[in-house]
């Protein structure tokens, strides 16, 4: 989350009192400093959507089932492979089509750097 | 701690503050995009040239997703006005809805700066991409569409008062 209030008030002493808003140095870093959070909870937001359209939760046991389809794509990665590897989850309303990066250590061990969530239209 | 490290680790678990600009750098040009944008924001806050040349490098590549080039969109704009303005007026027309809306604030939030040819050149483009837009668009939300609109029926009038060369370059 991010603090909507906050965000709203210093961009109307923008917007409305100018000069009111640049005697304060802080004033714009902060705007700054939510504005980065909301697009990061913008596109949290927007992942959970995704998984709910396809009729996953936050349950416990939906979190789980993505966790180990995660894993499996992991032990099928190659270097060459590692950055947007296609997979597909399914839910009990549809599938999500799953782009994940990876990271390969020197010791060859693969860690999760993100992954992009792409509705599957029709699916 | 090496930059691998740092990215196994949650957007939440990094302490911005202590890296070094290099490495903020190199988070906001990496894989992870909840990093890349927080690392984005520190980096504009402590050193806004570098700031805005990485955020440069994410807009032309059209690197990460629409969260992260808004946020670059935004920090290019604290930065080098001519530069971000340069790059709506190219991309108004065909932007994603999210980047629409981030370049709607901007413009709602500096008003002042719609005196300039170019900026008023683009806010007739965004108006026109307005116009088009399905009402059931995700992303942006009528309030911010409305006081767009406000805002620019006192931009026309502006204009109409100084005789603004760029009014007459959209009409034709």
């Amino acid at each position: 989350m991010y603090p909507q209030e906050e965000l709203r008030q210093l961009q109307q002493l923008k917007q409305k009192a100018r000069k009111e808003f640049d005697k304060n140095l802080e004033n714009e870093r902060r705007l700054n400093q939510i504005k980065k959070l909301r697009h990061n909870y913008e596109r949290s937001q927007s992942m959970f959507v995704s998984i709910q359209q396809i009729g996953l939760t936050n349950s416990a046991e939906h979190i789980n089932k993505i966790i180990s389809h995660l894993l499996d794509i992991g032990e099928q990665v190659t270097f060459e492979a590692r950055v947007d590897y296609p997979s597909e989850i399914e839910g009990s309303r549809g599938r999500l089509r799953i782009l994940s990066t990876w990271k390969i250590l020197p010791d060859e061990t693969k860690y999760l750097s993100t992954i992009k969530l792409v509705p599957m239209l029709g699916a | 701690m090496e930059i691998h490290e740092l990215m196994m680790l949650t957007d939440d678990e990094i302490d911005y503050n202590t890296l070094s600009d290099e490495e903020l750098k190199e988070l906001a040009l990496g894989d992870e995009m909840f990093i890349a944008t927080s690392a984005l924001g520190e980096l504009e806050n402590r050193n806004s040239n570098l700031g805005a040349e990485v955020a440069w490098e994410i807009l032309s590549s059209s690197k990460g997703d629409r969260y992260l080039q808004s946020a670059a969109l935004e920090t290019i704009f604290q930065s080098n006005r001519e530069l971000a303005w340069d790059y709506i007026s190219q991309h108004v027309w065909d932007c994603d809805r999210y980047i629409l809306n981030t370049i709607l604030e901007l413009m709602i939030e500096n008003p002042s700066d719609f005196q300039s040819a170019l900026a008023s050149s683009v806010f007739l483009l965004v108006r026109e991409r307005i116009k088009n837009l399905n009402q059931e668009e995700e992303c942006i939300s009528p309030e911010v569409i409305d006081s767009f609109l406000n805002l620019y029926g006192k931009v026309e009038k502006f204009q109409a008062v100084n005789s603004a060369p760029v009014q007459g370059k959209f009409n034709e």
